[in-house]
């Protein structure tokens, strides 16, 4: 039996037919959560809140011809990582 | 279609969810000590809990025909606390001869802290000294890529470590290239909100390949879904991927990776005509 690997996506026009509704229902999803956040009437102070800040810019990178979109919207919502934290020895 | 579930807590399910796993297509699962939603106040609790482990579950899950195979270690929320974390590392070692316990899990880090890296370190030490699998937690959400990155750098660290026998759980598409590149094994970790919906998990798969990577539903007490590997199965078809594909993932990935394991055995085939 042979296994292929990598496997081969589908293609686009099929995947686009397939999933039209859900990506759609995405979208609305999200436009209503936006919504729902204007309704309470604070907006002004959503002004350089970090949480605030990191939805507008990953909803910005949606907009973009990037590729890898989800990888870098996890980056986006990712800590800094430091190379040179201090490591444990291992003890033999 | 047969799969094996190579992580999920069943201490935290109801005896229905074996049932309906069972009339899924599931064959064997792995269940790794972890937080049990409060700290525990001593080692005793712990020995408890692995007794819980290694008698309790395999027991339960032998009714509907499922294999039960278990990890054993704190986990890293509680290796906060690491003089209690010294503790039941000491008290592991009773425990590594009992049939089905696949090796030292799940260890790692949840918010990088230095006591978590110190404790994942010592079981890593154990680990090696008894010559046993591990399987790693990375952490959740906004922790997880550096956290993912201080567990590879500490296991590349440690010359002992051969990376075949070691799995790094709940890789997500900023974290599945390290782990695989290091030449690790990985798991993808199916859940509704966090971590990867099985849509998600496909489409890593479809990017990264089939080999050295499995999938678990880590169902526990919080919002998961025992039969999120079923629903994976179900997506891969979706796609039009050949059954070949979905059975490497979901069944053999999984057992070459236990079958290193002098404690495993193989789960008995079902009849999937």
């Amino acid at each position: 039996m042979t296994v292929p690997n990598p496997l081969k996506p589908a293609q686009t026009m099929l995947l686009l037919d397939q999933q039209f509704l859900e990506i759609r229902c995405k979208i609305l999803d999200l436009a209503a959560q936006l919504d729902r956040l204007a309704r309470g009437g604070e907006m002004a102070a959503m002004e350089g809140n970090a949480k605030w800040a990191l939805i507008t810019k990953g909803i910005d990178l949606l907009g973009t011809t990037q590729t890898a979109k989800a990888q870098a919207v996890q980056e986006l919502f990712s800590l800094a990582y430091d190379p040179n934290w201090p490591k444990p020895s291992p003890r033999f | 279609m047969n799969y094996i579930d190579p992580h999920i807590h069943m201490i935290s399910r109801v005896t229905d969810d074996y049932h309906r796993m069972a009339r899924c297509g599931c064959v064997a699962i792995s269940e790794p000590a972890f937080w049990a939603g409060f700290d525990r106040g001593s080692a005793d609790g712990f020995r408890d809990y692995f007794r819980h482990l290694v008698e309790v579950e395999p027991k339960r899950a032998a009714q509907f025909g499922i294999q039960h195979y278990s990890w054993l270690c704190i986990n890293a929320k509680e290796a906060e606390n690491v003089s209690l974390s010294r503790d039941v590392i000491a008290l592991i070692p009773e425990f590594l001869n009992t049939p089905g316990v696949l090796g030292i899990g799940e260890i790692g880090l949840n918010k990088n802290t230095p006591n978590e890296a110190i404790i994942f370190q010592e079981h890593l030490d154990l680990a090696m000294k008894t010559d046993e699998l591990v399987l790693i937690h990375t952490p959740h959400l906004e922790d997880k890529l550096k956290g993912t990155r201080m567990i590879i750098d500490m296991l590349k660290n440690d010359p002992r470590v051969k990376p075949h026998r070691v799995c790094v759980d709940h890789v997500e598409e900023h974290t599945v290239r390290y782990a695989l590149e290091g030449g690790f094994w990985c798991g993808m970790t199916l859940y509704p909100t966090s971590k990867c919906t099985p849509s998600r998990a496909v489409d890593i798969l479809e990017m990264v390949g089939l080999d050295r990577i499995m999938a678990n539903s880590a169902g526990d007490w919080g919002k998961s879904d025992p039969l999120a590997v079923p629903e994976l199965i179900l997506e891969m078809r979706r796609r039009g991927h050949p059954e070949s594909a979905i059975k490497k993932v979901v069944h053999d990935n999984p057992l070459e990776f236990f079958r290193q394991s002098s404690r495993w055995q193989e789960p008995a085939l079902r009849n999937e005509s």
